[in-house]
């Protein structure tokens, strides 16, 4: 800690370029609305699916509750109420919550579209009613196969087909290329949902020959 | 120690499982906040902090001590001092620094004036949150 007495508010800004965790801590600090909520929770679990990305070599195989334990584990210790689990019209997999602000994540590895499709209806028609201050999830999307960005081009496509009728929009996320938006007319509100799709890359098959090696060891 | 600082004393071990010196801070703050004065907890400072502590945590410590504290476990909150370096220091309520967030534009309480540089004179302070001090009261009746 840097030698201050009393830290001003200029001084925290500066940290914030510098100190991992020191910006989205300021931006939750003035929290004053449902989308400054949104945007810092989603730098939060950004980062904390980087760091889950670059541990893959050690929890590529965990099971779908344990990836999610782990991200609320890591939003907890940044000061989120965050919840595995919660009742919410059924189970959901991960709950967050600050002041009356929501958010809702359904959790699928992937098998295919049609898997994904139903995480998609769990969230959009069991867990959320798209309610003022709750009319935001994602999908988040374990993806152990190779090519996330054909994954979920087609995913993309696919819902854009399944949905035509509900789906108003769909954006691309500027922060993440791979992850998107969509927009659909929520069936118990008739309130527009915003779902982030958002990919998490747990594909870990290295080629390089230590890997070769430990194969061929374990072939024998 | 009642069950509900229990509570939190295994929440702290259990969120922070796989980093013991964030949890030594944390417990360190939540158990000086238990046994020091209401009057003596009111205006903590970085300087406090390092005293608490026994040592200077990093700048990263000390942003995920105070960060995961002023959270959903509710102990502590950040509060804001204004202090021109004239006239006594004076607490801005967090809504006007929200105000100022939005605007840019801080008005000197002691004089009317508009600040200049305005974020050099906005001073961060912690203390304990009223539900902390709730279970604290509760703690010392039993």
């Amino acid at each position: 800690m840097q030698n201050i007495d009393q830290m001003t508010l200029g001084q925290l800004k500066e940290f914030a370029s510098q100190i991992p965790g020191a910006e989205t801590f300021l931006d939750n600090l003035f929290c004053d609305s449902y989308e400054d909520f949104i945007e810092t929770l989603y730098k939060d679990l950004d980062k904390s699916i980087s760091v889950l990305e670059d541990a893959r070599n050690l929890t590529s195989n965990d099971s779908e509750d344990r990836i999610n334990a782990d991200i609320v584990g890591k939003l907890k210790c940044m000061g989120y109420d965050a919840t595995h689990d919660t009742q919410v019209g059924g189970h959901c997999d991960i709950h967050v919550e600050r002041k009356n602000y929501r958010w809702i994540g359904e959790a699928k590895i992937y098998k295919g579209n049609s898997y994904l499709n139903e995480g998609f209806l769990q969230l959009t028609t069991r867990y959320t009613t798209a309610r003022v201050n709750q009319n935001q999830g994602g999908l988040l999307i374990y993806i152990r196969r190779e090519n996330a960005e054909e994954i979920m081009s087609n995913w993309k496509a696919e819902i854009e087909k399944i949905h035509k009728n509900d789906i108003n929009k769909i954006d691309t996320d500027p922060k993440n290329p791979l992850a998107f938006f969509s927009d659909h007319k929520h069936k118990t509100s008739g309130c527009t949902y915003r779902t982030r799709h958002i990919p998490v890359m747990l594909h870990f098959e290295p080629q390089d020959r230590s890997a070769r090696n430990s194969k061929g060891k374990r072939g024998n | 120690m009642n069950k509900k600082t229990n509570e939190i004393f295994e929440k702290i071990s259990k969120d922070w499982s796989t980093e013991p010196r964030i949890i030594s801070f944390c417990k360190k703050v939540t158990e000086h906040l238990l046994r020091t004065s209401n009057k003596d907890t009111s205006h903590l400072t970085n300087h406090s902090f390092k005293k608490i502590l026994g040592e200077t945590p990093s700048n990263e410590e000390f942003i995920k001590t105070v960060r995961y504290l002023s959270g959903s476990i509710n102990i502590i909150e950040i509060a804001f001092d204004f202090n021109d370096n004239i006239h006594q220091p004076i607490e801005i309520p967090h809504e006007e620094v929200l105000e100022f967030r939005r605007t840019g534009v801080l008005v000197n309480p002691n004089t009317g004036d508009i600040v200049e540089s305005p974020e050099d004179f906005i001073f961060l302070f912690f203390r304990p949150t009223t539900d902390f001090l709730t279970i604290k009261e509760s703690n010392a009746k039993h």
